[in-house]
């Protein structure tokens, strides 16, 4: 758990700071051990606007709230019906700020988290 | 949307054709939403037990095939036929032609003036809808929906609008809407069309899909490059209709077609479907309709958000109450919609269903949805493996249960009018993808085979106050919390 942690922070730092043409950091933290595989990053007008990642281990949502806050459960998505999404309020950049906010999916039955995405924001 | 289509062999999916014409018989009989229910679920049953009157006796892959088959015609475009597909005949005149269907848009077309299809009480309950909510009915919502269905203006609320609105209802397309005379969040974007299901907005993208994506399938080659493809012609209407532009993804739900991810404004496409190497027209047509009725959600999401933003939320509590990326937050920031027009209204049901008071009923609608599929299939493999009375009657009744959650689906605003929308994409298609070309030297490979001409392609706040809040809602803004209530809405059961 520590380790996923860790590797997520990673991620949400390297994040911030990558760009489409400099973006080491961002694959070595999208590589993390603790990842089921290297994170999925999406790009747009040349910032990383996303990023999905897996845990390789199992991984509660109540694990998750004890290290990050508080969570707002979303809405489902149209025709996704299968996975609960829960935003870590405490996550999003305040006024005048840039962050990267984290998004979780578990399946309906289980707290298990299924995706982890950590997307940037800014206000 | 979901698709269950798993033929076990061909990869085709057809309904049986002693089926097809059965259920629409039905169906063209049904006068209400849940004759329709009924009717379909008696429907299922008597078709499960005359396709295979000796089950028992019957092979796994007979029945799997069949099964399989009505499975996809209770799926994505399926489920709009079998709930409303066939246009409803409205009431006929007396003297009227029996055999006709009247196809006239009410709004624009009144005809020779149809007989009243409401009695005094629903005219009553229909009036007390619009005057319990004077906050949304105003003076001006009210003219505007009399200019809609073409009645002189300064009538208010009288029986003429009430009886012209059930009209509308009647002859509206699927999925078919409850006849009361009450333009609700799932009527009004009907009768005030905007942004994608504008006429001929659908059509048009279909045939940009046709010859964009369809007729290029060979040479687009990948699946990513296809749906790339799909997701860049989507993005033009939605961008020329002020809304904001999706980004594509892949949809890992084996149950769906596509889906809309709104925390990071996906259009999520399943890649099977993208996969094989030839499409027929039934395929391109799905194809259309679910990107079509996915980008409608992304629409309906960003009026949502535009509508948050003309009841005074700041970008960050736009971004923390739906859930959406800050960009397209603040976009809406910059682009807020009016509570009080027509699509303020419209934009204010999809938010009552999704992030307000219908929200709860909606997350169990959703939850069962979803339950009710996985049963059914479980249902269906215990029965083809190990076939019996019992456990086809056990699948008969998870059919029954999925068929009742589907229809609960397609009942909330937001889906109705994604599930209104999508078809017309449909409309543009032509056909399926060209034959591939012959390699040099070698003899022309040959034509698809033909679709069977007897078989159904059948396939599933607020008035706030001045001051900006920046804060997330749990509940919505000030001034007059009553505008965000859901009131006995038109269609609940």
């Amino acid at each position: 758990m520590t380790a996923f942690l860790d590797d997520l922070q990673h991620l949400r730092t390297a994040l911030l700071t990558a760009t489409e043409h400099n973006h080491a950091d961002m694959q070595r933290a999208a590589a993390a051990t603790s990842f089921a595989e290297p994170a999925n990053i999406h790009w747009q007008d040349g910032y990383a606007a996303f990023a999905t990642i897996r845990p390789k281990q199992a991984i509660g949502l109540a694990d998750l709230k004890r290290h990050l806050g508080a969570v707002k459960h979303l809405p489902k998505s149209p025709e996704r019906f299968d996975v609960r999404t829960y935003l870590f309020v405490d996550t999003m950049p305040h006024e005048e700020d840039v962050g990267a906010t984290v998004i979780v999916t578990t399946g309906n039955d289980s707290d298990d988290v299924l995706e982890v995405t950590i997307r940037r924001d800014q206000f | 949307m979901m698709t269950m289509c798993n033929h076990p062999t061909s990869g085709q999916c057809r309904l049986p054709v002693r089926a097809a014409p059965t259920l629409f018989r039905r169906l063209r009989r049904a006068d209400t939403t849940k004759d329709v229910e009924r009717n379909v679920g008696e429907v299922i049953g008597t078709e499960l037990r005359t396709v295979a009157p000796q089950r028992a006796g019957r092979s796994a892959s007979d029945e799997s095939s069949r099964v399989a088959t009505l499975q996809h015609a209770v799926g994505n475009r399926g489920m709009a036929d079998l709930f409303g597909g066939v246009q409803r005949q409205p009431v006929e005149a007396p003297g009227a032609d029996v055999g006709a269907v009247d196809t006239a848009d009410p709004a624009t077309d009144p005809g020779d003036g149809p007989a009243d299809l409401l009695d005094a009480a629903q005219v009553v309950e229909a009036r007390r809808y619009y005057t319990a909510q004077p906050w949304r009915y105003t003076p001006s919502i009210i003219e505007q929906m009399r200019a809609a269905l073409d009645l002189p203006p300064g009538g208010g609320l009288d029986d003429a609008l009430i009886q012209a609105a059930g009209r509308f209802q009647s002859a509206s397309s699927a999925p078919e809407l409850t006849v009361d005379g009450k333009i609700g969040p799932r009527t009004l974007p009907r009768l005030f069309r905007s942004g994608l299901n504008e006429e001929g907005e659908g059509e048009a993208f279909g045939e940009e899909v046709q010859t964009g994506v369809i007729d290029q399938w060979a040479t687009l080659a990948t699946p990513e490059a296809r749906r790339d493809a799909l997701v860049g012609l989507v993005n033009q209407p939605l961008v020329a209709h002020g809304s904001i532009a999706v980004t594509p993804g892949w949809d890992t739900n084996t149950n769906n077609s596509g889906s809309f991810h709104f925390p990071t404004w996906e259009m999520r496409i399943g890649r099977e479907a993208l996969t094989p190497p030839t499409l027929s027209a039934d395929e391109a047509k799905e194809i259309a309709d679910t990107l079509y009725h996915e980008a409608r959600h992304s629409e309906q999401w960003y009026r949502m958000a535009q509508l948050r933003a003309g009841q005074h939320l700041s970008a960050r509590a736009i971004t923390t109450e739906l859930g959406i990326p800050s960009t397209v937050a603040a976009a809406a920031f910059a682009d807020p919609l009016d509570p009080a027009s027509v699509q303020g209204l419209v934009a204010q049901g999809w938010w009552d269903s999704v992030y307000g008071a219908g929200s709860a009923h909606r997350e169990a609608v959703l939850t069962e949805v979803e339950a009710a599929d996985t049963a059914m299939k479980a249902a269906e493999k215990r029965n083809e493996e190990h076939p019996s009375p019992a456990n086809q009657a056990a699948f008969d009744a998870a059919q029954a249960r999925f068929l009742r959650s589907h229809h609960n689906y397609t009942e909330l605003p937001e889906e109705n009018d994604a599930w209104a929308t999508g078809p017309a994409a449909a409309e543009g298609i032509s056909g399926g993808t060209p034959a591939p070309a012959p390699a040099a030297g070698a003899a022309p490979a040959p034509a698809a085979a033909p679709e069977p001409d007897d078989v159904a392609p059948v396939r599933d706040a607020t008035p706030g106050g001045g001051e900006l809040i920046d804060e997330p809602a749990g509940a919505p803004p000030a001034a007059d919390a009553s505008s965000h209530e859901i009131l006995p809405d038109e269609n609940l059961p």
